[in-house]
């Protein structure tokens, strides 16, 4: 995984720099080459945050730790990844909304609730005994899920102002280049499947040491 | 290079490898932790 996040990493930036196209919608500006770590990060947060509910579910059906384990490991790097998704949407806002924010974009409101629910989900995580307050967690971590298709879909549920539905939209004007994206996208997926897989050792580890320290820290 | 560009892909390398550092720091102490403790 850390040899493949290498690989399509300096892949994708070798083609964000040196092959994708600076204008879209009309404007030519260095800053339009952010949009391609955005949708990709956009992308393996809903990964993380999809894996934190279904991770979520097992561990209510089955009470595995491992399930809260790989539940609360996604939701942590989900929140990661959608904080730097806010962080370089904004950057590329700039240039081409000339705006860090827009509060009238349903995908830039409804993305924010999504950070906030999952601030609360670690937030929960970090205040619950790891013995017995899991399911808490666990219980959040479904019902806050509910956010992340309603952000994705929120172009499609109400009248998109700023952003505009990209999927199976014939006349979307963005000039992305699919191959980069592409690229991008397999970057960071290896990137989230590699430091999830890191996160859950912590978590074994830390469990393990739990165990012989009879629950002290 | 654009300042927002360098802004963007300075925050991206800076909270990830960060991130990883973190992750891997932290695992080699609860590891070390643990191995005293056996």
């Amino acid at each position: 995984m850390k040899w493949g996040t290498l690989l399509f990493g300096t892949l994708s930036f070798a083609l964000v720099f040196g092959y994708a196209s600076k204008t879209m919608y009309g404007i030519e500006h260095g800053g339009n080459l952010l949009a391609y770590w955005h949708i990709a990060l956009a992308w393996v947060a809903s990964a993380a945050l999809g894996t934190t509910f279904v991770g979520s579910v097992l561990f209510l059906r089955y009470r595995g730790r491992f399930w809260s384990r790989l539940a609360h490991s996604a939701g942590e790097l989900g929140f990661l990844f959608a904080t730097l998704t806010l962080l370089l949407g904004s950057a590329w806002g700039k240039v081409i909304w000339n705006s860090w924010w827009e509060w009238t974009d349903v995908r830039l409101v409804t993305f924010l609730i999504v950070w906030f629910i999952y601030a609360g989900y670690l937030v929960v995580s970090s205040a619950t005994d790891p013995n017995t307050g899991d399911r808490y967690t666990a219980v959040y971590g479904v019902v806050g899920f509910v956010t992340v298709p309603i952000s994705y879909a929120s172009t499609r549920l109400w009248t998109p102002t700023f952003h505009e539905t990209t999927i199976g939209n014939p006349e979307v004007s963005a000039n992305i280049d699919p191959t980069t994206l592409l690229v991008t996208f397999v970057a960071a997926t290896f990137l989230y499947v590699y430091l999830l897989g890191v996160r859950i050792q912590v978590h074994e580890v830390e469990d393990r040491l739990r165990g012989l320290t009879g629950g002290r820290r | 290079m654009e300042p927002l560009l360098l802004f963007g892909y300075t925050a991206l390398f800076v909270a990830l490898f960060g991130y990883a550092a973190y992750l891997q720091r932290k695992l080699g102490r609860v590891e070390r932790r643990l191995n005293d403790l056996r």
